[in-house]
């Protein structure tokens, strides 16, 4: 079977896909194959299918994929590699026990990395687009911090499998990090 | 859900529009900042006979908001513009037409949040020929009407955006780094005709 990475789109409305799954589908045309599904019809056959999943973020004011956690229970077992974008990044924290709190983002931020992460060499600081409502408080005791800027916690990875988040919006800036992940 | 869009009259902010139309979302009404800047990192500069024409094209009122264009004094501006789009016709979100400029997306996204509106930008982050490509292919009628770019004179005014303009415009952006999409503001355009102008102007 061809590996294919699994794209999941995490919007309510049909229009922010053009924002917020299309271009992360961009960059990974460039590397892999891929095929996309919305988070509430993602299948047992879908999850076997793909080699790697993205999990990609969506509007400031959308909270469905919140309040449908349910959808995203075969994450907790998952082997293969999978990168959360923001929204994506809050599926696998709150997965991995974290808690989050109301903290809107908007705009460019300064994010420090501490570890190496997926391309981005460890002590960089990197400039990054945040569009986000929440933050973490909380980061569950599986998950690592890997980036931090000073509003709180920007990238993670789940200790010894490589699922990451971050909460930014690498499409827009730091291509390099999708790039990297479909390498890997 | 009611929509409003932030409109210029240039191919960006009408094929956004577009967009959302044709995924069945209602456009309400058009959103236009008048501004007497003509450097705004913000606005392009516009005229209001020519939006109105528009307008009437796709048979939509519009909420026109004159700006002095100073920087951040004139977000205020957009901001009461929003507000009174929601008032008036109780719009749910807004559409704009920003592809890169994480400058003012983010600007646009805070005062969405600000008023409890939905934001759509449609265009966020699209290849700028591949933008270029389907305003062609979906039957665009744009014209050329300023250029502020090296390798772009005045010869270029008028023009409209057709295979030899996007032929053009490759080998201006391989030679002098020009945006295709002009979205630095290289270049600024008019739509003349498009799907979307079914009205008395369409």
């Amino acid at each position: 079977m061809a590996k294919e990475i699994l794209i999941i789109n995490t919007c309510k409305e049909k229009l922010h896909y053009y924002e917020f799954v299309k271009p992360i589908e961009e960059i990974v045309r460039k590397e892999k194959k891929f095929f996309m599904k919305h988070y509430s019809l993602v299948n047992v056959n879908d999850l076997i299918k793909a080699e790697k999943i993205i999990i990609c973020g969506t509007a400031l004011k959308d909270f469905e994929y919140d309040r449908d956690m349910m959808a995203f229970s075969w994450l907790r077992g998952f082997e293969k590699p999978v990168l959360g974008i923001c929204a994506g990044m809050q599926i696998v924290c709150k997965t991995f026990d974290s808690n989050l709190k109301d903290n809107e983002e908007i705009g460019l931020i300064k994010v420090k990395f501490d570890k190496d992460f997926l391309g981005i060499e460890k002590g960089s600081d990197v400039e990054a687009y945040s569009l986000h409502k929440s933050g973490i408080i909380k980061l569950g005791g599986d998950l690592e911090i890997y980036g931090k800027s000073k509003s709180g916690i920007q990238a993670i990875k789940l200790k010894d499998k490589n699922i990451y988040g971050v909460m930014f919006h690498p499409e827009a800036r730091n291509r390099e990090i999708v790039e990297n992940f479909c390498k890997m | 859900m009611k929509l409003g869009v932030l409109f210029s009259g240039g191919k960006d902010s009408t094929y956004s529009a577009y967009l959302a139309e044709k995924n069945g979302y209602g456009l309400v009404c058009l959103i236009s900042i008048l501004s007497k800047n003509p450097d705004s990192y913000m606005f392009q500069q516009i005229f209001r006979e020519d939006i109105q024409k528009q307008a009437d094209a796709m048979n939509l009122q519009i909420i026109f908001q004159e700006t002095k264009g100073i920087k951040e004094k004139e977000l205020k501006d957009l901001e009461n513009a929003i507000k009174k789009a929601k008032k008036e016709f109780q719009i749910e979100g807004l559409v704009i037409g920003a592809l890169a400029s994480v400058y003012q997306a983010s600007r646009i996204q805070k005062i969405c949040s600000k008023l409890d509106l939905w934001c759509f930008n449609p265009l966020w982050q699209k290849d700028q020929f591949e933008l270029l490509e389907e305003l062609l292919k979906e039957k665009f009628k744009i014209k050329i009407v300023k250029v502020a770019a090296e390798g772009l004179d005045e010869k270029w005014v008028g023009k409209m955006i057709d295979k030899e303009f996007l032929k053009e415009i490759k080998k201006l952006n391989e030679k002098y780094k020009v945006n295709p999409a002009g979205e630095g503001g290289e270049f600024e355009t008019y739509v003349v005709n498009c799907p979307l102008f079914k009205g008395k102007n369409g």
